[in-house]
């Protein structure tokens, strides 16, 4: 009971506003709400402003148009692939994963926790460098199967499996870490009260735990959704054949130097992506 | 060097709202003489963290005078008050060591080292703390983090000691030789305190005087006799000495008639009103020795105490009433209860 | 091939107690999936050490014997980058604290209209794909791309919501406020609170903001590849380099110098409480 009262009493530690307070609350957020305006506000005006403008043609939306048909259009529903079918993979497995590094017995699961965090900190690049060492053409993997059959398979590096690998790699500490947020919020005198009231295992999972999850598992899809469809440094390591949105900006900028077509591409994606994670927060 | 600085503390129609229309501590009235040790009594969310909050700085009051030796301190920042707080949670440094604890105040005031360590080392061992000096904090129990905390606060020579339930946080098997420790060193140091408390029977044991908040308001402010003996509302009642409020019908100037059989003997000074409230403790009732005597009463409920058994009972068409038995009672049986003889019995006034 | 032996001195060394593992399935096929993710997570490093010491890869891990060639000119290429990206990290960081800091405490202390809003703004950077900003730069400011101005700005719009999302959770804890105002009331003045309060009680959260900065900023591609110049390259940008044109050997190297800045940086973050996780890749 006590308790309830010291808290109720912080509220009254914050001090109503002064004018003084005011001021120095907004020169302290001044510099943050500049460099937002100045890096973020404006360049995403002038992409917008450059998607539709360009110096011969005027105002038009034909690069938008252009984006719905033949190679752009490949790309994005190859990007949208992709990082859907990455995001799965990664909550099949990083899921229980993470359900055994907060909930389970073992002595691993502290270093194992460590281990999964790695990826979180290697550029896309490194990670694409990683499956290239593992399955590229002189990759571990197809260097063994050639030892044992004398012929060289599994050389998928470059191939849409390789980049696929290389996703995942990614993802698996997002979701990871998002999963054991959650995990490690579900009390155990909760299970064990289940438990003590004859409720299987399975309809512990189906019953408690997954519902408890359901949030956190919608947040790491997202999460991981959105860093699968503007990941560049993997896939600019890895894709060869197999084009994805942020390599084709890329190309379209810096090799055929067409920079309405990129800033399209660019603002479609990253609609793509904020709709991705803000759609998620909207419906908490 | 003295120990400390011992003021007069003195609330003038101190109230504090916060949101647009709660107000936490509502018109505040109280005379704190130096060296007093007040203790601030009632239930949860009465207001009675907030006065401490007020007295400390923390918060400005939005209506009122707080005054210290006199003084309009209430625009004061708290760095300039001079007022010991110590919150419920003891709120040490954990980056700091117990002597660093202890001297931060100093520290901050600009204190010379020399002077620090000499002053932190007196209130070490005023404290009997000496051996702990080195420690780190979160190494220390409960009981020794309270005595840094007291001893953190004290090294400022505040003119007011404010202690936030200073005991709540420890093991309830330690906590009355814990009191009377700190009571010792409190009256040793002959500070004004402050000391917050949800505890009656706490506010009882160690206060001068006992200010009762309820709702931000203040029941009833007195030494701990008189609010046991003449509670001034049936709400101090209550909470100080767990007493049943009846009507009763006046008989004759010091007499009462609760119900036919239970006549309670009563201040003769207390009005004409027919009609009037009165307290009854446990205490001031018994279970009589001839069935005929007394009034009839049906046991509800028992509950053991250790030297006696205190009973719920329920007056057939009467009130309830609770009250001590030497022997135990079956729930259900109906014994003869009767006033003790000696018993002073408080009326409420309305 | 040592590669499986290996793995199998390190599970036993981990998994000792296969006795009293649980019987619940989930949490048995939880193990089986940590363990290979975390496979999945570590294979590539004992195999990057052997790619970069075999003298030719192709012919098998170590078939010519050990070799420090490709580790030595793997420094070659790395080692003129390092310089710039530290300092660009170093900037970065100095930034962060200038800019972050102040808006962390706002955000932490203090209730106003519009702070939901200021919240997500902040974090909106993470929302937006690194490439699409990078181009948005470079098409809004052309003629800062040289000096390294831009791409110093990418780095700092990509690493703050980190460092902000980081300390604003360690400033609005309760007891801290309450050792501030325990402060006060033993004299502290603002700035003396700060110092001698506020930064030794946050210091974990304070320093694993800063490590992530400071690894995010050294690991940042997506930003870089548009804004770097010649003269300004960072370490990612010159790897990236070396896996497209390079030798694979030295490229590995290349790579084992680069990530003994950033995996104890990793490790070491997951040790002060984790990072919070964003989108960056």
């Amino acid at each position: 009971m006590e308790k309830i009262e010291s808290l109720s009493d912080e509220v009254a530690v914050v001090k109503p506003w002064s004018l003084h307070s005011w001021l120095l609350g907004l020169g302290m957020l001044a510099p943050l709400v500049l460099l937002l305006l100045v890096l973020l506000g404006w360049p995403l005006g002038v992409l917008a402003w450059r998607s539709l403008y360009d110096t011969d043609s005027g105002i038009s939306v034909t690069s938008y148009a252009s984006l719905l048909q033949g190679r752009y259009l490949e790309a994005f529903l190859n990007t949208i692939g992709i990082a859907i079918a990455s995001t799965l993979l990664a909550l099949i497995l990083c899921t229980p994963a993470a359900i055994y590094i907060e909930r389970g017995q073992g002595r691993g699961r502290r270093v194992l926790a460590v281990m999964l965090t790695i990826p979180l900190s290697l550029p896309g690049i490194v990670i694409g460098f990683f499956i290239i060492l593992i399955f590229g053409l002189t990759g571990v993997v197809p260097q063994m199967i050639e030892a044992v059959t004398g012929d060289r398979q599994l050389n998928i590096a470059y191939t849409t499996w390789g980049l696929l690998l290389g996703y995942l790699y990614f993802q698996i500490p997002r979701v990871v870490l998002v999963v054991r947020g959650a995990a490690a919020g579900i009390s155990d005198d909760v299970i064990d009260v289940a438990r003590t009231l004859g409720t299987p295992t399975w309809r512990i999972y189906s019953d408690i735990i997954l519902p408890t999850l359901r949030p956190a598992l919608i947040n790491a899809a997202s999460l991981s959704l959105a860093t699968a469809l503007g990941a560049f440094g993997t896939a600019a390591t890895l894709s060869r054949g197999f084009r994805v949105v942020p390599l084709e900006i890329a190309a379209a900028f810096t090799e055929s130097f067409q920079p309405q077509l990129a800033a399209s591409m660019s603002l479609v994606l990253a609609s793509l992506t904020t709709l991705v994670l803000v759609g998620v927060r909207v419906r908490e | 060097m003295t120990l400390t600085n011992p003021a007069t503390l003195q609330f003038n129609q101190v109230s504090y709202q916060y949101g647009s229309d709660t107000l936490a501590v509502d018109d505040i009235n109280l005379l704190i003489k130096p060296g007093n040790l007040v203790v601030l009594v009632g239930p949860s969310g009465c207001g009675k963290s907030t006065l401490l909050k007020l007295v400390a700085g923390l918060i400005q009051p939005t209506w009122g005078t707080l005054l210290l030796d006199g003084t309009d301190v209430a625009s004061l920042p708290p760095q300039q008050r001079q007022v010991g707080w110590v919150p419920q949670s003891y709120a040490l440094f954990d980056h700091l060591s117990v002597a660093d604890n202890i001297a931060f105040g100093l520290r901050m005031q600009g204190v010379s080292r020399k002077k620090r360590r000499q002053r932190t080392e007196n209130l070490l061992e005023l404290c009997h703390i000496q051996a702990l000096a080195k420690r780190a904090v979160n190494e220390l129990s409960g009981g020794q983090r309270q005595r840094v905390a007291i001893a953190r606060a004290l090294a400022v020579q505040p003119r007011v000691l404010l202690l936030d339930e200073p005991l709540a946080a420890l093991d309830p098997q330690l906590r009355s030789s814990l009191r009377s420790n700190l009571v010792a060193l409190l009256r040793e140091t002959g500070v004004t305190t402050l000391f917050v408390t949800h505890d009656q029977a706490e506010a009882l044991a160690i206060a001068d005087k006992i200010a009762v908040l309820q709702d931000g308001r203040v029941a009833q402010y007195g030494n701990p006799e008189t609010l046991w003996n003449q509670p001034a509302s049936a709400f101090v009642a209550r909470f100080i000495s767990h007493a049943d409020i009846v009507e009763a019908h006046r008989i004759a100037a010091d007499r009462a008639e609760i119900v036919p059989g239970l006549v309670a003997h009563i201040p003769g000074d207390t009005g004409h009103a027919q009609t009037i409230t009165l307290a009854l403790r446990p205490s001031d009732l018994q279970v009589a020795a001839q069935d005929d005597q007394g009034v009839a009463i049906v046991a509800l409920a028992s509950e053991y105490i250790g030297a006696a058994y205190l009973i719920q009972g329920q007056i057939p068409n009467g009130p309830r009433l609770s009250f001590f038995s030497p022997h135990p009672i079956q729930c259900g049986a109906t014994v003869p209860l009767q006033m003790r003889a000696q018993a002073n019995i408080a009326v409420i006034e309305s | 091939m040592p590669q499986p032996k290996r793995q199998k001195v390190f599970k036993s060394l981990l998994f000792q107690d296969y006795g009293a593992m649980t019987r619940d399935p989930v949490e048995r096929i939880g193990q089986l999936f940590a363990i290979l993710s975390a496979l999945i997570c570590l294979i590539p490093l004992p195999l990057l050490l052997a790619v970069a010491t075999t003298p030719v890869w192709q012919q098998g891990p170590w078939s010519g014997g050990f070799t420090l060639k490709w580790l030595r000119m793997g420094w070659e290429t790395v080692s003129p980058h390092v310089g710039f990206s530290l300092r660009l990290a170093l900037v970065v960081l100095f930034l962060n604290i200038v800019i972050g800091f102040p808006t962390a405490w706002v955000l932490a202390r203090t209730q106003f209209f519009g702070r939901q809003v200021l919240m997500s703004l902040t974090m909106l950077p993470l929302a937006i794909p690194g490439i699409a900003i990078a181009l948005g730069l470079i098409l809004a400011y052309p003629t800062w791309k040289a000096g390294g101005w831009l791409l110093l700005g990418g780095h700092v719009l990509y690493t703050l919501p980190f460092w902000i999302g980081t300390l604003t959770p360690a400033l609005s804890q309760v007891q801290l406020q309450e050792l501030e105002a325990v402060g006060t009331t033993l004299g502290a003045s603002r700035w003396q609170s700060l110092v001698c309060i506020t930064l030794p009680q946050i210091r974990s959260a304070l320093l694993a903001a800063a490590i992530i900065v400071l690894t995010l900023s050294l690991g940042e591609f997506n930003v870089s590849f548009f804004l770097f110049t010649p003269i300004d390259k960072t370490l990612p940008v010159e790897l990236y380099a070396a896996y497209i044109t390079g030798r694979l050997e030295v490229a590995a190297a290349s790579t084992v110098w680069f990530l003994l800045f950033v995996i104890p940086a990793a490790i070491s973050i997951e040790s002060l409480g984790g990072a919070k996780v964003g989108q960056a890749s």
